[in-house]
């Protein structure tokens, strides 16, 4: 859905292409964390976890790859089907379905993030510096967009 | 603001979905502005405007003070 927001262009099969170049890439990254679990985990001093990180991440980021490419390739060779695609994605109120539902949830997970931070304190201090540098980056980019975006507009 | 969209539709008739394909919007798009839960944006007004060869004010009706 991010990729669609970030990569459609008036032109929808210019936009699929790209997301077919964006899909290959991601391919690509996750062909290289395979290689590196295969290759480089089982001499290294990593745990389990970080083991199992690295399987689970390159699985799930070369599946969801594959199947962006399938799709894409789909629409590209099916005119009917690449219309019902264009029209679904730059439908205005499926858009603004989209945007406000981001709203919503940047601001419910700001501040469930907010109230979490009273929590972890004391289970862990690393977890609670690691939540709270997430909330000032939200913040921070939050002000960045702002102020780019009062300009623009 | 209300719309004569679903009163026009009726009379040509046309089915939501064949409105909406030649809007090229959903046709929950098309549902939603009949129904009144959705206003449409000037460029979708226009378009709709221009289907049914009539001005925008012909079919979208501001209310005062709604």
């Amino acid at each position: 859905m991010l990729m669609k927001l970030i990569l459609c262009d008036d032109d929808f099969e210019k936009s699929l292409k790209l997301r077919r170049l964006a899909a290959l890439a991601f391919l690509g990254v996750g062909l290289i964390g395979f290689a590196c679990y295969f290759l480089l985990v089982p001499g290294s001093s990593l745990s389990d976890y970080a083991q199992g990180f690295y399987l689970g991440a390159a699985g799930g980021i070369t599946a969801g790859a594959v199947i962006l490419l399938c799709r894409v390739q789909y629409l590209l060779r099916h005119p009917q089907a690449q219309r019902r695609a264009r029209i679904k994605e730059t439908d205005e109120r499926e858009r603004t379905v989209v945007r406000s539902a981001f709203q919503m949830a940047g601001v419910v997970t700001f501040f469930s993030a907010a109230g979490a931070l009273f929590v972890l304190l004391p289970f862990s201090v690393h977890a609670f510096w690691a939540l709270f540098v997430v909330i000032i980056f939200y913040s921070l980019a939050f002000s960045l967009s702002y102020g780019i975006l009062e300009r623009r507009l | 603001m209300t719309n004569r969209i679903a009163q026009l539709r009726k009379q040509r008739h046309i089915s939501q979905a064949e409105l909406a394909d030649s809007l090229e919007v959903t046709r929950q798009t098309i549902i939603s502005l009949e129904s009144g839960r959705y206003n449409a944006s000037l460029l979708l007004a226009h378009k709709i405007a221009r289907y049914f060869g009539l001005t925008i004010e012909e079919i979208f009706l501001f209310e005062e003070g709604s």
